[in-house]
């Protein structure tokens, strides 16, 4: 049996970053909200954390890319056109089930890119005008951090005091210090104190395995109570195959799967889309119509196209000494924003950020963690195991990507999901710009880590396993000949339609998008609160 | 569920197992730990992979018998290497997922997890001690003027 057997007022897909917030501030504000997500709930404490095997189950069931994991919820996705995976969680919660919390914002600058830089186009909005939603969000999220970053206009205190930077932290601060470059703690969606009824963080390390003890923000312990408890309905399991239209060209709802593989229809008023930069362009295109024979929402042709990962490059410092890099949260101690913004004697627009990462565990250290190949086996493995274990920082060079209609989400011509679906295919290729500013950063980051005593370094020029960030693939602007939506998410073609996920970022900035993702969502339920009613 | 390796095959488990990850110091070779039961239960992941490791394994004792007249156990380790060299080109995928398990169950294991100083535990509950953050160090960072562009 379908969750609701009416017309609901809104309609949100999705229950992951993006979805839960916007499904939590419209039941706030009291409008009826169903939230439709193919995933079911993650139990906490069966998270490998808490198990025995848990350093081989990043392997298996916890591994970030879908196309291995393979779980009932996960869908197929064709990367053989792309030197980037793409990497997802698909559960409540969404992909903050399985990130590591790293929860910078976006620079003022990320929003004026073609007015400062003469690339790409500028957002319909500004970073001041975003600014209370990162708040908010900051809020309900729960950040440690530490205001006073020379790097960002000042912030609203962090809601708890930074993560400790643990051996590895002080050790690549002071190769920072040292060549006088630009260092801040992370801010991190992890709580380093009790807060609004979560625990602390206990420096556990394994964050990318899910936290169960909370302290982490993942949607499913931060917004969802809440939404459920202002009487959001939430129903699991459901995988949306296509949304629906009127004649006029109104979104009227869906038609999903439920968790029995049976076919409903729901109907809404307006419905809201949070499948991340894939999962919505995909669903877009799959929803053809008469009013859309090219998919919905795309008469631009635009749906899918701008694709943005956020390009990564990877320098490993192999130090002497024992760093203790398996103590903290592994994707959060350090950033670096020295060469963030363009500066064209450097060769290329935009710029890059550094993050350094926590160590490896045992196993993920002989099998080359995310960034390089297995240990070699035989006679040199123990040498090489000795020369790895504990003694790597990862500095990871997350590059500005800018968007090119080139690269994109298709849909593929064969491969489709467990109902049949037609299955998304990547279209990516990487840019001159982009290899040049990673070239820049590989070898800054080299630089640094040698400042911080590094005796070797290695050297991934590409990440493949780096598709965290899904952005860009139905961008939103002013002018409806050149994006999908609008300032506030809407669709141009589909005054109805709102979309809130990555797929509506206009450029990816050279950080973690998931804090700007969620500051959209929440300035366009504002805009769903203010004028739903008059639609 | 059958076994993917029969019993008869736990012997050129071990002995291969022993090649990958040689015993050195305090630490065990591979083959010394019970791994064979774990390798089973990756191998039985699918039926791809059922079939990907049980003809790995056959290629292993085919090339040792038919090109050194032994089984590959009774091989001497130079030999055994050569022999895996030999797999590991013709038999790459099978290969790499072999040593990926192993690697995965050999780090896993208490008794090397215990050798490398760590205690042999989940991440979870207990976690580690948390430290204050020493805001101070970031006080000449913090003087910096701005590194944003006001947009």
């Amino acid at each position: 049996m379908p969750a609701v057997d009416h017309r609901v007022e809104v309609l949100v897909i999705g229950a992951g970053a993006s979805g839960a917030a916007v499904t939590w501030r419209l039941a706030e504000a009291g409008i009826e909200v169903l939230c439709l997500e193919q995933g079911g709930w993650v139990d906490p404490t069966a998270y490998p954390a808490m198990s025995d095997d848990w350093d081989i189950r990043r392997q298996t069931d916890f591994h970030p890319n879908p196309n291995i994991r393979r779980l009932p919820a996960d869908y197929p996705i064709d990367t053989s056109a792309s030197p980037i995976d793409p990497l997802m969680y698909n559960a409540v919660g969404g992909s903050t089930i399985h990130w590591s919390a790293h929860f910078p914002r976006l620079h003022p600058s990320d929003f004026r890119v073609r007015s400062l830089d003469g690339v790409a186009e500028d957002w319909p909005l500004s970073y001041e005008e975003l600014e209370p939603f990162y708040d908010l969000n900051d809020r309900m999220m729960g950040v440690s951090g530490m205001v006073g970053d020379p790097a960002y206009p000042p912030k609203s205190p962090r809601q708890t005091p930074p993560i400790p930077l643990g051996k590895l932290g002080e050790t690549m601060v002071r190769g920072f210090e040292k060549l006088g470059w630009h260092w801040w703690p992370s801010d991190s969606a992890i709580v380093t104190r009790p807060y609004d009824g979560r625990r602390a963080c206990n420096n556990c390390g394994p964050c990318d395995l899910g936290c169960p003890i909370g302290a982490k923000a993942s949607t499913d312990v931060t917004y969802w109570p809440r939404a459920l408890r202002h009487g959001a309905i939430l129903e699991t399991g459901a995988r949306v195959r296509e949304i629906t239209v009127t004649r006029s060209g109104l979104a009227d709802g869906v038609v999903y799967h439920d968790a029995h593989g049976e076919v409903h229809e729901q109907k809404a008023r307006i419905v809201v889309v949070a499948c991340n930069g894939v999962g919505t362009p995909r669903l877009l295109l799959n929803s053809r119509s008469a009013v859309f024979p090219d998919g919905l929402a795309n008469g631009t042709g635009l749906v899918g196209r701008n694709l943005m990962f956020h390009p990564y490059a990877v320098v490993r410092g192999i130090f002497p000494q024992r760093l203790e890099g398996f103590k903290g949260p592994i994707g959060c101690s350090v950033i670096s924003q020295e060469f963030y913004e363009t500066d064209r004697a450097r060769g290329f627009v935009r710029g890059y950020s550094f993050q350094v990462a926590r160590g490896l565990s045992p196993v993920a250290t002989a099998l080359g963690g995310i960034s390089n190949p297995p240990l070699p086996w035989g006679a040199r493995h123990r040498r090489a195991f000795d020369a790895h274990w504990d003694r790597g920082i990862f500095v990871a060079v997350i590059g500005d990507d800018l968007p090119e209609e080139h690269n994109r989400v298709v849909l593929d011509a064969e491969l489709s999901d467990a109902h049949g679906i037609p299955a998304p295919r990547i279209l990516y290729t990487l840019s001159d710009n982009s290899r040049r500013l990673l070239d820049h950063g590989i070898a800054r980051a080299g630089e640094a880590l040698a400042a911080a005593g590094a005796i070797d370094a290695v050297v991934t020029p590409l990440l493949r396993t780096a598709g965290w960030h899904l952005m860009g693939t139905a961008t939103m602007g002013s002018d409806p000949r050149r994006s999908v939506v609008d300032g506030h998410g809407r669709a141009h073609e589909v005054k109805n339609l709102y979309i809130v996920d990555g797929s509506a970022m206009v450029t990816g900035g050279a950080v973690n998008p998931t804090s700007t993702i969620q500051a959209l969502a929440l300035r366009t339920a504002d805009h769903l609160v203010r004028d739903a009613r008059n639609l | 569920m059958a076994r993917v390796f029969a019993d008869s095959q736990v012997p050129v488990m071990r002995a291969c197992l022993n090649r990958l990850i040689p015993a050195e110091g305090d630490f065990p070779g591979a083959g010394d730990l019970d791994l064979v039961d774990h390798l089973d239960r990756v191998a039985a992941a699918s039926a791809a992979t059922r079939r990907m490791f049980a003809d790995g394994v056959r290629a292993i004792e085919l090339e040792s018998e038919h090109r050194h007249t032994r089984a590959f156990a009774e091989l001497d380790g130079p030999t055994q290497d050569a022999v895996l060299e030999g797999v590991e080109r013709v038999h790459p995928v099978f290969f790499e997922a072999l040593v990926c398990a192993v690697y995965g169950a050999y780090y896993s294991h208490a008794a090397v997890i215990e050798r490398l100083g760590l205690d042999v535990r989940a991440p979870q509950p207990l976690g580690h001690a948390l430290a204050q953050f020493p805001e101070a160090i970031t006080e000449a960072i913090g003087k910096r003027p701005p590194l944003y562009r006001p947009a």
